[in-house]
């Protein structure tokens, strides 16, 4: 799937000879001066309400299904139509943002936190990298397509098979960009003195370390956040991914795409939610990027 | 019920239609050439219909192959490969004389040799040869040209038996190193095609066999006549529905097979296709496990029964009204024998409240979740159903809880009592009732009431049809009782055709006989 | 330089060792059955239990291992259950087809993403800039499998320019071959072009900063000249990384592309293999995909080393 796909602007862009800037400025004062930034988070939350609020502006279960009301074009009632079991796309759309963002959501979180932990450890203990490294190249030569249709035969499709599977997946490349923000960030000045001084590792790691990745880390969290998202959307629309009692941008479209003739809308919406909330997440990553790494800023 | 008058009239339609087909497929008659192209939802990893019990994938061999009986457009067992048949006064031989001169399409001799090793083997094999095999003691071949089966008891469904295509005679060399669960390399048949390519992720070829020899009687679905328009017919593998749809409109293929009811508009507005309704074409169905766990509790099979629309449950499922019938016969066609609705309680189909209630307060149901399985690849057939009733029985307070997994799952999981309460299913038409697997006891929902046992072990040793008939419809009224398994109705199968497809199937007994369709490109 | 390159070469091993384990380990835990899959669904569980020992299902799980492990080492990978054919066989017909359909796609991809990159960085800032910027933006937020829909929608079913879906092989003619593959590539490049314009963009801007670039320009040289022969080929080099990691994804994983238009590629092979439980066949695509993946690891990292010697001593 498309889950490998993060890790190819950072390969080039963080050759990790210099560290990322750390300035005064806090790095929510920089975007909101950012006009894509600002465009971006605009975006990021309007879907994040429409997630939470969904129960409260389409009431009712989204999947229920009613055969009187198959293929009802956009209209004043149904403002994105209804699909070929007689749903409210509209319900659909908004209720499946809750699961795109939460599986957004936990992926990132999941595959970050295990990256930073194994990623400090990697940089710091030689012995450790070497295996951590083997294995992270073997994890990152098994597709993920394979996974991901194994963990839903042992587990079951559900929304949270999708997300170990992603997570597993994403773990990977994460752990190289962390590992490698790390080895750069120990050879720093102010870390050999901590380190000189008998600071305890895991205070150096929690006191120094840290703060100096962070930056690299949000980078890449905003594009591990969109990766998972198109990868739970191409799971689930190939079928291995989140079934069908659990409702999902991507496998509304696998039964869609049947009906793409007779009624387009109910590809239209799904997809263009799904690649609004990319968009959404690119642009940010984007703008992070330009803010926090000198080296960029100075191309645009 | 404008909605009810309307089926009616189109299933009328598509029988007059069949008898009218029949009649005339000796008048009308099609050039022949032409390749017939047709795309089809799913292939078997072989061509050998003894090693799967899926009948889609019984559709190469049925082009290719043929054994002693073969069923006709009413479903009635005919010779074809067998020139006469009969059975001792005992009723307990069957003595079958075959048609002389016939070969394979390796050039062998069709002998009494060939039947004897076709044949056994089927008997070990899964599904229909099981029930062969309960029958059938012994298969014997006194001479080059008589097949003697000796049977355990009278039984009168053996030449229904031999009539599938899972009962095809294959030649006695091309079976060497084959099992019932091995398959044979490629078809050696005596079918009017020769299976000149097959790949299981791609498509078959099957070539029109000059030599064949073809009956002289009217042809009619698997017996008399068959005329082989087609110089050559090709079977393209196209897993999605909307690729077969949208094939079949811009001509890359004759017949799109298996579409969605969805697809009908389409297709008639679309001046050079049609499509094609086969009415009453199988019955979709939940099937209990009746050994244990919550479903094995009688009267919340009752309340089930009786909580459930079925309307609402087959229009989710096919989508459009004109293409199902509510019609509680698990053999659905009524023109066929075995149609009856013996046992059915008055108001088939429509929720009944206090019923609902009375049978859930004798029942030990205390709102525990019914595993109910579905297999990801049927969403159509497995899925839907089963939503909608969930939907329906959440109002009476029985839950329900959807267990969704691919099909290799689903069917290990059903063959586990503990595993499961339910599953969704879906019942063909069959030739006899003995065939119905549900009926069998080790079919997973076990259903082992004594008093069913007792009534299929008199069905299959009965000769006398109207006795049967009998036995059958009180099976029947058991089920209308017990409910081992809920019919929700029949669904039409629905496919496509190019404009100038001549003769296509319109009832469900003709099931895939491309030798009597003639290619769009000559007619 | 040659000892870097043995070293990397031996660590390939343990790389295709581990995805070899865990897709051994995963299929045998996984619940699902390749002989209920092969009776159907009208047999009963005496026959699927004795097919199941026919096929070696009913060996302890490390008699499994062994026997495939053995099998491995003299490059036997048994038979698929489900095409009762060796998988050394089977195999090559569907990486001939994932890796014909990359080669389209990345052709495409590399020549639209150098073209557009090239076109932006000559006009930074420009209206045409922020258009290829923005398109570029957006080509990297595109779905594929929804972009594909819309592609047969567009190109197949309403214009009929294309056939639907289906594959024809290059031995049918290069027509037939295009027509087939064209949708495909598109939807599967659409993606990588976008990210190699990215890419094409910003090298090129630096390599416009180089010192030695205004040398040849103070010299007098053409722009044509400048760019064509200096600035392009050392912006093209970071490109050509990505245009490597790019045939990683697409070799790995045009399973949704593969799906909608029907092509008989790895991806597609792979996920039905393991619907069908074809336990065989499952562990030769993976071993096949971890090979290709891993081999292109390696010369994706050897063109690292050659560009940033510094990486050597890491």
């Amino acid at each position: 799937m498309s889950t490998t796909q993060a890790t190819h602007n950072e390969r080039l862009t963080d050759g990790g000879e210099e560290p990322f800037a750390t300035t005064t400025k806090s790095v929510w004062q920089r975007l909101l001066a950012n006009r894509t930034a600002i465009v971006s988070i605009a975006i990021l939350v309007i879907i994040s309400l429409a997630a939470i609020l969904a129960p409260v502006m389409a009431p009712g279960n989204p999947l229920r299904v009613s055969p009187a009301n198959r293929f009802i074009p956009p209209s004043a009632e149904h403002i994105f139509g209804t699909d070929h079991l007689g749903r409210d796309m509209f319900k659909m759309v908004v209720h499946g943002a809750r699961t795109s963002l939460l599986v957004g959501l936990a992926v990132t979180v999941i595959s970050m936190s295990v990256a930073v932990v194994l990623g400090a450890i990697s940089g710091f203990y030689r012995q450790v990298d070497v295996v951590l490294m083997r294995l992270v190249d073997g994890l990152m030569a098994f597709p993920g397509i394979v996974l991901a249709t194994a963990a839903a035969g042992i587990m079951g499709p559900s929304t949270r098979t999708v997300i170990i599977s992603l997570s597993i997946v994403l773990i990977a490349p994460s752990l190289r960009v962390v590992r490698g923000q790390v080895l750069v960030v120990r050879e720093l000045q102010m870390i050999e003195a901590a380190r000189a001084v008998g600071v305890p590792t895991l205070r150096l790691f929690t006191r120094y370390i840290l703060p100096a990745v962070s930056s690299p880390i949000l980078v890449q969290a905003s594009f591990i956040f969109s990766a998972a998202v198109l990868g739970e959307a191409g799971l689930s629309f190939i079928g291995v991914g989140i079934g069908p009692k659990e409702l999902s941008w991507g496998n509304a479209l696998t039964e869609a795409r049947n009906y793409i003739s007779q009624a387009p809308w109910i590809v239209l919406f799904p997809g263009l939610a799904l690649m609004l909330t990319i968009l959404a997440l690119n642009l940010l990553g984007d703008s992070l990027r330009d803010i926090l790494d000198p080296r960029l800023t100075r191309r645009r | 019920m404008l909605r009810k008058i309307t089926t009616r009239s189109l299933l009328l339609f598509g029988v007059s239609l069949a008898a009218l087909s029949a009649q005339s497929s000796m008048a009308q008659e099609f050039q022949r050439g032409g390749t017939l192209r047709v795309g089809i939802s799913q292939m078997a990893p072989s061509p050998d219909p003894v090693v799967t019990t899926f009948g889609v994938n019984w559709m190469t061999a049925t082009v290719a192959c043929e054994g002693l009986f073969g069923t006709d457009e009413t479903w009635t067992p005919q010779p074809v490969l067998a020139e006469s048949y009969e059975y001792s006064d005992d009723g307990k031989t069957l003595t079958v004389t075959l048609r002389k001169g016939l070969e394979f399409h390796s050039g062998a001799a069709l002998t009494s040799a060939d039947v004897v090793t076709s044949l056994n083997r089927f008997r070990e094999a899964a599904g229909i040869g099981a029930a062969l095999k309960n029958i059938v003691t012994e298969i014997a071949a006194p001479d080059d040209h008589t097949v003697v089966f000796h049977l355990a008891s009278p039984s009168p469904i053996v030449p229904g038996l031999l009539s599938g295509a899972q009962a095809s005679i294959m030649s006695r060399a091309s079976l060497e190193g084959a099992s019932p669960t091995e398959a044979t390399r490629g078809l050696d048949c005596t079918g009017p095609y020769v299976l000149t390519e097959y790949k299981p992720d791609q498509g078959a070829i099957l070539t029109r066999w000059e030599d064949y020899q073809s009956l002289s009687t009217p042809s009619s679905a698997f017996t008399g006549a068959k005329h082989a328009y087609a110089d050559q017919i090709h079977l393209r593998l196209m897993p999605e529905a909307s690729v077969r749809r949208d094939s079949l409109i811009t001509g890359e293929i004759d017949i799109a097979l298996e579409l969605p009811t969805d697809f009908y508009d389409a297709l008639q507005n679309d001046p050079n296709t049609e499509a094609v309704v086969v009415p009453n074409n199988q019955s979709l169905t939940v099937v209990f496990n009746t050994k244990e766990g919550v479903a094995s509790d009688v009267n919340l099979r009752r309340a089930i029964y009786y909580a459930l629309d079925m309307e609402s449950i087959m229009l989710a499922s096919v989508g459009n009204p004109n293409f199902f019938t509510l019609d509680p016969s698990w053999i659905p066609d009524p023109n066929s024998f075995w149609y009856t609705t013996a046992g059915v309680p008055e108001g088939f189909g429509k929720p009944q409240p206090e019923k609902v209630k009375e049978y859930l307060a004798a029942s030990n149901y205390k709102g525990e979740p019914i595993r109910w399985l579905v297999a990801s690849e049927q969403y159509q057939k497995h899925y839907l159903p089963a939503v909608t009733a969930a939907q329906q029985l959440e109002e009476y307070g029985i839950n329900v809880e959807i267990v969704e997994s691919p099909m290799a799952n689903y069917i290990q999981a059903r063959a586990d009592p503990a595993q499961m309460d339910a599953f969704s299913s879906f019942l063909p038409t069959y030739v006899d009732p003995t065939s119905i697997a549900y009926l069998n006891a080790t079919y997973p929902g076990f259903w082992t009431d004594p008093e069913k046992m007792d009534l299929m072990n008199k069905l299959a040793t009965t000769i006398d049809v109207n006795e049967r008939k009998a036995i059958f419809e009180k099976v029947h009224a058991l089920a209308y009782d017990q409910f081992p398994w809920i019919k929700y109705g029949t669904e039409a199968n629905m496919y496509g055709i190019r404009k100038g497809v001549g003769n296509p199937a319109r009832v469900p007994s003709r099931g895939y006989d491309f030798y009597n369709v003639a290619p769009p490109s000559k007619n | 330089m040659l000892r870097y390159l043995l070293k990397r070469f031996l660590l390939i091993l343990p790389t295709i060792f581990v995805p070899l384990i865990i897709v051994f380990l995963l299929l045998r835990l996984s619940p699902g059955d390749p002989a209920g899959m092969m009776l159907g669904d009208q047999a009963t569980p005496e026959q699927i239990e004795a097919l199941r020992t026919q096929l070696g299902l009913n060996e302890p799980i490390w008699v499994q291992f062994a026997i495939w492990l053995k099998g491995i080492l003299t490059l036997d990978l048994g038979n698929s259950i489900f095409f009762r054919e060796p998988v050394m066989e089977v195999i090559p017909r569907y990486v001939s087809v994932t890796v014909l359909l990359t080669i389209v796609a990345l052709i495409l991809a590399v020549a639209i993403g150098i073209t557009m990159g090239l076109i932006s960085a000559m006009h930074r800032n420009k209206p045409i800039d922020r258009g290829v910027v923005a398109m570029a933006v957006l080509g990297i937020s595109l779905p594929e499998f929804w972009f594909a829909l819309l592609l047969i929608f567009v190109f197949a079913v309403t214009l009929r320019w294309f056939p639907v879906a289906g594959y024809n092989p290059p031995s049918a003619g290069l027509i037939a071959f295009g027509a087939t593959i064209l949708l495909p590539a598109i939807a599967l490049g659409v993606r990588q072009s976008a990210l190699m314009t990215r890419m094409m963009r910003s090298s090129m801007l630096d390599v416009l900063n180089e010192p030695y670039i205004t040398t040849a320009r103070a010299q007098g040289l053409p722009e044509r000249k400048v760019i064509g022969s200096y600035a392009m080929r050392t912006a093209a080099i970071p490109v050509v990384t990505v245009a490597g990691l790019a045939a990683g994804y697409m070799l790995g994983g045009a399973v949704a592309i593969e799906i909608i238009f029907a092509l008989p590629g790895l991806g597609r092979m792979l996920v039905e293999a393991v619907s069908r439980r074809d336990y065989p066949l499952v562990e030769g695509g993976v071993l096949t995909i971890s090979l290709i993946l891993a081999v292109l690891n390696l010369v994706i990292d050897v063109i690292y080393a050659i560009l940033d010697p510094r990486i050597r001593y890491q």
